[in-house]
């Protein structure tokens, strides 16, 4: 069955800019997985600065059905950690696949470039394929590390679930938990919450304002560490160097006020590899910001246990 | 548990059906909302059933249908309007339209519940003045509503928005299928953390309110303030307020785009655009960047085939609307 699970890597502009190290994490334990990676030629940006910046719908559809058809052209999924680029192309996708007017439309557009886009394939996040096509008891059976002890909190970053049912039952409180949380548990760690979890990370705003884009990452992180978390699990790379490059920026602006000691940020995947045993090394994590020595000091000092 | 994902597939952005905004969405609200909203459209219905029955009679059945989907309006009715009196940011948002919609419906209410207690011999049946209040106030009632945007204005624009799909530019008819329930403003205080006056749902909101052509061409420097001011610098672009809002009404990228149409776009996105417009790419990698992806035994990454974006973004017309276009570019084209 693993040998099925094949998806087209979608990377993105910012992945292979700001956080390789997101990107070997992933290879390693999706490979562990079974998983095979395909690499994308010919895709680039997914279309989210130009909704972002104008909210002009064509061209988005036109620029992520581009990519959304490099991926149909090999018979894949595309497969994406960035929740920015997912929910573009997954707003594409299901959008040009329920309404063929404007597919038709769309695809006259990709005619120039000679391309179509038949709606046949689609897009998944990794944090989707993680919980759902692996499935958690496999992450759960593959656990060599158990992150016993280590107190974790999540975010799962706006754009993952900002159109996904369960959060329309606001103001219900925290009704985001699930697949994160869930492997997370299933990695051994704890599950903190805290205050500021539907709390956004702030990073589209960093263009337009980039104090007040920090303020609100401040915000998550100073609740973070008022619930003692060891660290931040995000599943999204964009979250993810908004919180670990933020609080080198947030440190700069801050100057003279409070700041809270420095709360190391993870991604899935990175935590998944050190359950897992992959060093410091093989996951790249030296390029982190933020240093994530204590991390690995409780991991370390916790495991040897079996993991049942 | 997990159901992030569940139905991420079935609602997210496609137009919400019509059944699914009576039972699911009003249901959100409260069960009292599903009851109001059933109790108002049939008896909208049986009420044209029986103004029809001055000439051909219907039977008694009907009269008396029409009276139990008004006993709907009053039971659902009562808690919906203390819920919303009693939700801060639905306070924010409703208007005073919502009390003149209440004062007259209560108007008609009591005045039909006067005609069934006569009727059913509870009081005397000598002539009354209950049926022609009843009907004259209901008259009023539909024709104050729907001209001053109230509750029969959200009712049809919310019928003509689910034809029409949600790819509208109309903004007075996305304004009166608005239910003001302020669910907007409430995700968008969790979300960003903002107090709620400084919340961009909230501002993004008035300024809608009181700028409702978005049309002159260029726009006046100050909507484009306005524009920066209440959206551009403080709005995350997490789109919660188009998840929560039961017509999946995305007012933030609405005013972007409009801002678009008429030729503004922020200065600030210009780099970021012109790079994905000469490279394919927002952030395009340095020789540096290449480099430690190899040291890190990282694939390379295929060149981004620009002429592709650049077809694409001339098609659409992007390239020219936002300014995109050099000199060196346009002979390219």
């Amino acid at each position: 069955m693993s040998s099925e699970l094949r998806y087209a890597l979608f990377l993105g502009c910012a992945v292979p800019k700001f956080a390789p190290n997101l990107e070997l994490s992933l290879r390693k334990v999706l490979e562990n997985f079974g998983v095979e990676l395909e690499t994308l030629d010919g895709a680039g940006c997914c279309g989210f600065p130009i909704d972002l910046s104008t909210s002009d719908h064509k061209t988005v559809y036109a620029i992520s059905a581009m990519n959304l058809a490099l991926a149909e052209e090999k018979d894949l999924d595309l497969l994406t950690i960035c929740n920015g680029c997912y929910e573009t192309l997954k707003k594409a996708e299901i959008t040009l696949k329920t309404r063929p007017k404007l597919r038709d439309e769309i695809n006259k557009v990709l005619e120039k470039i000679g391309r179509e886009y038949k709606g046949r394939t689609g897009v998944k996040h990794v944090l989707e394929v993680l919980w759902r096509d692996i499935g958690v008891e496999k992450i759960r059976s593959q656990v060599t590390n158990p992150l016993k002890g280590l107190r974790i909190a999540t975010h799962y970053g706006c754009h993952l679930i900002s159109h996904a049912d369960d959060v329309d039952k606001l103001p219900s409180a925290s009704r985001i938990t699930g697949y994160l949380d869930e492997i997370v548990s299933a990695l051994g760690g704890e599950v903190v919450e805290y205050s500021g979890k539907k709390l956004c990370c702030g990073n589209p705003l960093i263009i337009m304002n980039l104090r007040g884009s920090l303020e609100i990452a401040f915000k998550k992180l100073k609740s973070v560490s008022e619930a003692k978390a060891d660290c931040l699990v995000t599943a999204c790379s964009t979250c993810y160097y908004q919180f670990d490059q933020g609080q080198l920026l947030l440190r700069r602006i801050m100057k003279g006020k409070e700041m809270m000691s420095p709360i190391p940020i993870l991604y899935i995947t990175e935590l998944i590899g050190l359950s897992q045993g992959f060093s410091e090394k093989d996951l790249g994590l030296t390029l982190h910001r933020i240093s994530l020595k204590s991390v690995l000091g409780k991991i370390s000092s916790g495991s040897g246990g079996t993991y049942a | 548990m997990s159901e992030v994902f569940a139905e991420i597939t079935s609602f997210k952005f496609r137009p919400r059906g019509l059944l699914e905004l009576l039972f699911i969405w009003t249901f959100r609200e409260g069960f009292s909302s599903t009851l109001f909203h059933l109790g108002m459209i049939g008896g909208i219905l049986t009420a044209v059933l029986l103004e029809f029955s001055r000439w051909i009679n219907l039977g008694w059945a009907l009269t008396w249908t029409h009276g139990l989907f008004g006993l709907l309006v009053i039971l659902g009715g009562i808690p919906t309007l203390l819920k919303r009196l009693s939700s801060k940011y639905s306070r924010l948002v409703y208007g005073t339209m919502l009390f003149i919609d209440f004062i007259l419906l209560c108007i008609v209410m009591l005045s039909g519940f006067m005609i069934v207690l006569t009727t059913s011999g509870l009081l005397p049946a000598t002539p009354t003045p209950w049926p022609v209040i009843h009907v004259t106030s209901a008259y009023i009632w539909l024709l104050v509503s729907f001209f001053g945007n109230g509750a029969v204005r959200h009712a049809f624009a919310t019928l003509i928005l689910r034809i029409k799909g949600m790819e509208t530019e109309n903004v007075s008819l996305l304004k009166s299928a608005c239910a003001k329930c302020g669910r907007c403003v409430e995700a968008c205080v969790e979300f960003t953390g903002r107090a709620v006056r400084d919340s961009p749902a909230f501002k993004t909101f008035k300024l809608i309110e009181n700028y409702g052509a978005f049309g002159k061409r260029p726009l006046p420097n100050e909507l484009v303030d306005m524009i920066r001011n209440d959206l551009l610098t403080i709005c995350t672009w997490c789109q919660m307020c188009t998840s929560v809002c039961p017509i999946a009404w995305n007012r933030t990228g609405l005013i972007r785009y409009f801002a678009f149409k008429n030729g503004y776009v922020a200065k600030e996105y210009e780099t970021m655009l012109k790079q994905v417009y000469t490279t394919g790419s927002a952030q395009p990698l340095l020789e540096s960047e290449v480099k430690r992806r190899s040291r890190l035994g990282l694939p390379e990454i295929a060149t981004i085939p620009v002429k592709e974006y650049k077809v694409i973004m001339d098609e659409t017309n992007f390239s020219k609307g936002a300014g995109l276009l050099s000199k060196g570019d346009e002979k390219d084209v």
